[in-house]
């Protein structure tokens, strides 16, 4: 089976191994993965921009190293694609945003820099909503990005795009990034697996920021083994970015290895009952009983508070939205009234307010008002400082739980993806999305998601959550998980007829 | 405290930079009304006791090395290629309109 699979379905060690042998080069694995995407990007749309002539140049240049015998490591060669929200010198970086749509960024990000010493191949830029803000990306101005396994519907947001490039196997791997379960819930969504590291694990420098205190970067690839070889590759502490932790970078493909003996998996009780799709509760109990079959130990627990996080974030991210959104002043870069030589400018103030209100968008409109209201004169109190001692008690919670049992087991969403349209005039149904998932990021702790089945013909995620930088045990349950199921193999119906 | 009206939303979109039409302030009245409503839901918490601070990164302040930077490093950028992105700039500076005029400009 294995050896009639097509390149552009191979994972990162299958193709690594692959190259290290000789059996293809870099060159022609990056023309499979073009070719496919040549042929299902018009029906899924995963991409803001495809950089075809970077990929074959980093792929020869690739192959060169290879065949002097200076391979550099098991990135190298292989084609991948990143969230368009990463500075790169030599492409377009628009964030999805009107307002970035011919903006070449002057440097490179941090992540993206990694990646090219890797010697990995860049295919192309993937779809989000506007500056990350949705979980759709309906908000995207490039439009949506389409869920593989049902057309109709969404692909989760923000990093839509990158989770329905693993989804159609367009590249090896993709980053992501997630403020408030960005990367999770469109790996549930999209029947991959995505990893939202520590706060800080991963640089943030060249990231477009959305809200600085949450964001973080992370895999989104095809076997939880493939993101673990990614996050020893993008982690690690930087000069750049002084939020960036000096924690040691481990192997996490060695962690991958050891067996599920003797781990205490918590499953609480607030992450299920009311709300949850019933289904997608019978999904991830069975995950867990596997899990247990492996040789967890499972047990209950609370955490009373984790309801809360939602609204926190929905202070705490607009706030700091309204602020990082400032630099988009019509005056500095990317989209301005005054290129416009015939409009009727009287004075900065509308440089400013014409040339954001022509730019972005009404999902980043909303949010930088919203962040205006929460951290106005009268209002700071109330909101944005009530807001951070909440985010302490949700933190201190996870922090007690995750002394007692190894790894949290939860649902990433209430239900699996849903049709395109459906919650784009509600934005309160739409921030709803992350109840589940929002409490990590507020908790500032990892958090994966790892396809454990279908509702309704509809991919899943298992949600698993450690303790501030135990990454090795999100990706030790994981990668156990995926050696006895199949759930993360499966092909959407788009691949499978088409083979 | 949970309700917005259209003023508000023109004086938050003045306070923002953000010019918007009737149908917008209208719209973002009544959107932003509901979220407003529902992170009130906050004062359920009981945080009288709590140490917050602006983050969970459990850094202490960290300083760079007060060395200058390498020509390869990241952060060198060529005046040229930042003043590139900019509408209207000469060949030292970015160009704007008075910020202390008349109009509503700077404050």
């Amino acid at each position: 089976m294995s050896a009639e699979k097509p390149l552009y379905q191979l994972t990162i060690e299958e193709a690594a191994a692959g190259l290290a042998e000789k059996h293809f080069t870099s060159f022609e694995l990056t023309e499979a993965c073009l070719a496919h995407i040549a042929e299902l990007e018009p029906k899924v749309h995963a991409f803001v921009r495809l950089e075809p002539e970077i990929a074959r140049a980093q792929a020869k240049a690739s192959d060169e190293r290879r065949a002097a015998g200076k391979a550099r490591g098991i990135l190298d060669g292989i084609p991948y694609n990143l969230k368009d929200v990463y500075a790169t010198k030599d492409s377009v970086t628009t964030a999805s945003s009107h307002f970035l749509e011919e903006w070449l960024p002057p440097y490179n990000a941090t992540v993206y820099q990694k990646l090219v010493d890797a010697g990995a191949v860049l295919l192309g830029k993937t779809n989000t909503d506007e500056f990350t803000m949705g979980s759709s990306t309906e908000t995207s101005y490039f439009g949506v990005s389409r869920n593989p396994w049902d057309l109709e519907r969404v692909s989760g947001g923000s990093s839509g795009g990158p989770a329905a490039s693993m989804a159609a196997h367009f590249g090896m791997f993709s980053v992501g990034t997630d403020t408030g379960g960005s990367i999770r819930q469109p790996a549930s969504y999209c029947g991959i697996t995505g990893l939202r590291p520590t706060y800080g694990r991963i640089s943030r420098f060249g990231e477009l920021a959305m809200a600085s205190s949450l964001d973080q970067t992370g895999p989104m690839t095809k076997t939880v083994r493939d993101a673990a070889i990614l996050l020893s590759v993008l982690s690690g502490e930087d000069h750049h970015d002084a939020t960036s932790s000096p924690e040691p970078v481990l192997d996490y493909l060695v962690a991958c290895e050891a067996p599920l003996t003797g781990i205490k998996i918590g499953v609480p009780k607030e992450f299920f009952g009311e709300g949850i799709d019933p289904e997608v509760e019978a999904r991830t109990r069975e995950a867990i009983a596997e899990l247990e079959k492996q040789g967890a130990i499972v047990k209950e627990v609370s955490l009373p508070h984790a309801r809360y996080a939602l609204a926190a974030y929905y202070i705490i991210a607009p706030a700091e939205v309204s602020s990082n959104m400032s630099r988009y002043d019509g005056i500095h870069f990317g989209h301005s009234v005054e290129r416009d030589k015939t409009a009727k400018l009287d004075s900065l103030y509308d440089v400013y307010a014409k040339s954001r209100a022509a730019g972005l968008g009404s999902e980043v409109k909303r949010r930088i008002m919203l962040g205006t209201y929460v951290l106005s004169s009268g209002y700071y109190d109330a909101y944005y400082k009530k807001a951070e001692a909440v985010r302490q008690v949700v933190a201190d919670e996870f922090a007690a739980v995750l002394s007692d049992v190894d790894v949290i087991a939860a649902p990433v969403g209430p239900q699996p993806a849903f049709k395109i349209g459906e919650k784009i005039n509600d934005p309160l149904a739409m921030y709803k999305e992350d109840i589940l998932t929002v409490p990590v990021n507020i908790a500032g702790v990892p958090g994966m998601s790892v396809p454990c089945g279908f509702v309704r013909d509809l991919p899943v995620g298992l949600q698993l959550i450690a303790g501030r930088f135990r990454e090795d045990l999100l990706l030790q349950v994981g990668a156990q998980y995926q050696q006895v199921t199949k759930h993360h193999e499966a092909l959407p119906p788009l691949l499978s007829s088409h083979v | 405290m949970s309700t917005l009206s259209r003023d508000d939303i023109a004086h938050l979109g003045r306070l923002a930079r953000l010019e918007l039409t009737q149908e917008e302030q209208d719209r973002y009245a009544s959107q932003l009304s509901s979220v407003v409503s529902y992170i009130d839901q906050l004062s359920e918490v009981e945080t009288s006791g709590v140490n917050a601070s602006a983050g969970v990164t459990g850094l202490e302040t960290v300083l760079s090395a007060d060395e200058t930077w390498k020509d390869d490093d990241l952060c060198v950028v060529s005046r040229e290629s930042l003043l590139a992105g900019a509408p209207a700039h000469d060949e030292q500076f970015m160009l704007v309109k008075a910020v202390m005029s008349d109009g509503e400009g700077g404050a």
